[in-house]
């Protein structure tokens, strides 16, 4: 039974600037919610209820987002738009958020978030997102329960989502290697970052959903940086996997998208419109335009 | 000579619910920058350095994006990475922004925001821009130069903008009424509010950009409450046209003039900027022949 969730939400998104020099980018918008959102509803349809979001330390504007604003309720109450609010008023019923300023004193990378979040944790098993990585999905949370199921029936250690991608873009990714294990599938040894097409095992790569049990903690160790001085919790699965059973969990009917620069970010954008019921008619007649 | 423009950017942008409950909506992105940015580049584009924006009463994040940040200014120079802030600075070392609040007491429409930068713009015949359009042009402020340029030689009451969105598509806007005039080029006698397409008088829709004499402003003080409980510029301008010369310029060519005010909109507009940005466009298109 996994009920929490650490999202992290602390990095600087300097690829989104300049428009980030005014809000952090988890609010950047995919169509009308910010882009944070859209994994906190992925969170709860997995039904995870207590959800943490590790933010930039000084920057309160996620928190303010996710609060009521009666100023702005009584407006829309007036202007018969409340309905504009229903989505918010949804995650207000269904989840207790925590908002974790990370310490400024933590380094760079996927591992830090989840050193802020420690207490928060505690010694339950738990779901961890990456801010920039989007998951669009029929249902949302599909993948995510799937993952929880194999969780528990295989009482692994970990879950890493995967998707496999072309191998000559391998080189920019973390490349899973597996073991053959009768007792378990898709069962992970290692993930080996950023290496060469002809010398990575696999041509998988995560996407940014996990589930961990709290033992992961102690393998997220603040001496063992990246060549480039970051802290990566790929590392530290890499060294639960070495003692526990980690497991990756491969996408089926969802698809992967990143948020995280521009190029990127108007492409989840286009392909969530084609999803949406009120928009798609409208916008397929635009793109069949172009 | 036009020096001074006022960028309307006082709207709720309900449209834009939930994610502008954290921001005003012209700070929404477009690709990596906030919406209003563009407009300000226009201006610059066309010349024009001295350029107020209303914005809602309360609310200062517009103000604080375009001011100096001294931590972040350290942060990217210590990663090399300070080029980001490249347009910013080309801004601030261009133009002068003034930010105007506008007042509580004034009613919702897009002529309060004229009324509220009354002292800004003096006596001066100014541009007037609505925060929720994008013009869409290989050069920021080709167009607007070309409206200065008509405003300057036929001192018109205005200039608007003006596009040519097709009879399928005029129920959804403003239509100009046009009157032959030998002495000046694309003449109206009105902007009608919204009609059904075969009522229409024509299939030009007004865009969001205007080069308007200093009388506005009086017109507007003394223009009683129009449609909707709301102050329309509109009805400022038909006046104009009455008593007056009121003339249009159309996008055309290589120009288009796109709305931002709703997701759908603003969505064809990222695409239609990103489209022109050599960097994007081969990839975009790629993908947009694949998902589509």
């Amino acid at each position: 039974m996994i009920n929490k969730a650490v999202i992290a939400a602390a990095g600087r998104g300097t690829r989104f600037l300049p428009v980030v020099k005014a809000y952090p980018k988890e609010l950047v918008p995919l169509l009308a919610k910010p882009n944070l959102q859209y994994l906190i509803e992925e969170a709860i349809g997995a039904g995870i209820t207590n959800i943490a979001v590790v933010t930039r330390a000084g920057d309160n504007k996620i928190q303010q987002y996710f609060s009521p604003d009666e100023n702005l309720e009584k407006y829309l109450t007036e202007n018969n738009k409340l309905a504009y609010l229903d989505s918010l008023k949804a995650i207000w019923s269904k989840a207790k958020l925590t908002f974790i300023p990370q310490p400024s004193s933590l380094p760079y990378g996927t591992g830090s978030p989840l050193l802020a979040a420690k207490e928060f944790i505690s010694t339950d098993d738990f779901a961890y997102f990456h801010g920039d990585d989007f998951i669009l999905e029929p249902i949302p949370g599909q993948l995510l329960s799937r993952m929880i199921a194999s969780m528990d029936k295989y009482q692994a250690s970990a879950i890493m989502a995967v998707q496999k991608i072309p191998m000559e873009e391998i080189s920019r990714y973390g490349s899973v290697k597996y073991i053959e294990d009768p007792k378990y599938p898709n069962r992970l040894s290692e993930i080996l970052e950023k290496l060469p097409a002809d010398q990575a095992p696999s041509n998988s790569v995560n996407v940014g959903r996990f589930i961990a049990s709290s033992k992961i903690l102690n393998e997220i160790d603040t001496s063992k940086l990246s060549p480039d001085k970051e802290l990566w919790f790929t590392d530290a699965l890499t060294r639960l996997a070495q003692s526990d059973v980690v497991l990756t969990e491969s996408l089926l009917t969802e698809s992967w998208l990143t948020t995280g620069d521009p190029l990127h970010w108007l492409k989840a954008n286009i392909a969530l419109a084609l999803q949406d019921p009120k928009l798609k008619t409208d916008f397929s007649k635009y793109l069949q335009s172009l | 000579m036009i020096q001074k423009a006022v960028i309307a950017a006082a709207g709720r942008g309900t449209r834009f619910l939930p994610v502008v409950k954290s921001y005003p909506k012209e700070l929404i992105p477009v690709l990596a920058k906030p919406n209003i940015q563009y407009l300000i580049e226009e201006n610059i584009g066309a010349g024009i350095t001295d350029i107020a924006i209303v914005h809602r009463l309360g609310e200062n994040s517009i103000e604080k994006y375009f001011t100096p940040d001294q931590d972040l200014e350290n942060y990217l120079i210590q990663n090399n990475k300070l080029a980001y802030l490249d347009s910013l600075k080309a801004i601030w070392s261009k133009a002068k922004l003034t930010f105007i609040a506008q007042p509580a007491n004034l009613p919702y429409g897009n002529g309060s925001p004229v009324l509220a930068a009354k002292e800004f713009i003096g006596t001066d015949d100014f541009v007037y821009m609505f925060g929720d359009d994008l013009t869409i042009e290989p050069v920021a402020g080709q167009f607007l130069s070309k409206m200065i340029a008509t405003f300057d030689k036929y001192h018109p009451s205005s200039v608007i903008s003006v596009k040519n969105v097709g009879r399928e598509e005029i129920s959804r806007y403003g239509s100009a009424k046009y009157m032959e005039d030998p002495n000046y080029p694309h003449r109206i006698s009105a902007m009608l509010e919204k009609l059904p397409a075969d009522q229409a008088p024509s299939t030009f829709a007004q865009g969001g950009r205007f080069v308007i004499s200093n009388k506005i402003v009086n017109i507007l003080e003394n223009q009683s409450i129009g449609m909707g409980n709301e102050l329309w510029l509109a009805d400022a301008q038909n006046n104009m046209a009455q008593n007056g010369v009121v003339l249009t310029q159309a996008f055309e060519g290589s120009e288009d003039w796109m709305t931002t005010g709703d997701p759908l909109r603003w969505l064809e507009a990222n695409i239609s900027v990103a489209l022109q940005d050599p960097k994007f466009k081969d990839d975009l298109l790629q993908f947009i022949q694949k998902i589509k």
